[in-house]
């Protein structure tokens, strides 16, 4: 455990903002300017893999709220309370870059489109998760609330995510990239993933220390992975 | 603003906030850590009084409230 945090640690992060910089790089002067939207379109690079792995996180929020529900065990809970932060992080991300394309590319910040209004209610649906949390007392009514409350946010992602197909939508469904362009892209998905692993990581940690510390002496208030029920 | 201009906004805006919330986890994980330490006993207690071992207190040590409330020229509640 200490050459986790000594060792692999740190060189994990190192190397996630390194990439980080080397994605800035590509978009800068690898990836060409699009003809009809011009630089704004770089945006694009960026928000793409981060509205793809914000599914991932809530998609894992989903999991493990679906695994406490099914075992009871608090490590789970605390998976999907860290994955739900990163979700509300990563959907905040989304929202702000659209907006800002958005603004060149339409001519306004915000139109109530299936795709940007779904987005929105994803993003919303994560935030009431967090503030639902710390308003329950009770640690067992909060962690299955919360688990149930989960299951069923996880519901809008399909419709953020077929809303274009399904609906006439301004938002783009699909665009044709050249090649330079669509390995920006696809690089960027290594340190948005990275980043995406490594904060639910970090916040889960976190959130088991602070339990042990709270805990007393050779006591314990959760039930280890596969405890009776 | 230019598009470039919007372009460097979006990244600002999402990288930065990214890096925010990386901050705050980091500022967490040293809370945290100075509270294990404490636990641990590497640390002394957080309401320990300060120069412990140069400034001993022998005995509890009592406020009249209502004494220096009055003394201040004013009407203390406890």
């Amino acid at each position: 455990m200490r050459r986790i945090r000594t060792i692999i640690w740190p060189t994990y992060w190192a190397t996630t903002w390194a990439l980080v910089v080397i994605g800035l790089a590509l978009v800068a002067w690898y990836a060409p300017v699009e003809r009809e939207m011009g630089p704004v379109q770089k945006v694009f690079y960026f928000h793409l893999p981060v509205a793809t792995i914000a599914f991932v996180a809530c998609f894992t929020v989903f999991a493990a709220s679906a695994a406490y529900l099914w075992q009871r065990a608090r490590v789970w809970d605390q998976l999907a309370h860290a994955a739900a932060e990163v979700s509300v992080l990563f959907a905040s991300v989304v929202l702000l870059t659209g907006m800002v394309w958005a603004r060149e590319a339409w001519g306004y910040w915000w139109t109530w489109s299936p795709r940007l209004t779904f987005s929105l209610v994803l993003w919303l649906l994560y935030v009431v998760y967090l503030v639902i949390r710390p308003s329950i007392e009770s640690e067992q009514r909060r962690a299955v609330v919360c688990a149930v409350y989960g299951v069923v946010a996880f519901l809008d992602v399909p419709l953020v995510y077929f809303s274009t197909k399904m609906m006439p939508d301004i938002h783009p469904s699909s665009i044709s990239l050249e090649p330079a362009m669509r390995q920006t892209a696809l690089f960027w998905f290594a340190p948005v993933g990275m980043i995406c692993v490594g904060l639910i990581w970090a916040r889960f940690r976190l959130l088991r220390r602070s339990e042990r510390l709270s805990m007393p002496a050779g006591g314990g208030i959760g039930r280890p992975i596969g405890g009776a029920l | 603003m230019s598009g470039e201009q919007y372009a460097v906004l979006a990244y600002v805006v999402g990288v930065g906030l990214v890096a925010a919330y990386s901050a705050r986890l980091l500022v967490m994980h040293r809370g945290l850590r100075r509270e294990e330490r404490r636990t641990a006993g590497e640390l002394a207690p957080r309401d320990a009084p300060v120069g412990l071992g140069s400034l001993r207190v022998e005995s509890p040590v009592r406020v009249d409230v209502r004494r220096a409330g009055e003394a201040a020229g004013r009407s203390a509640h406890v």
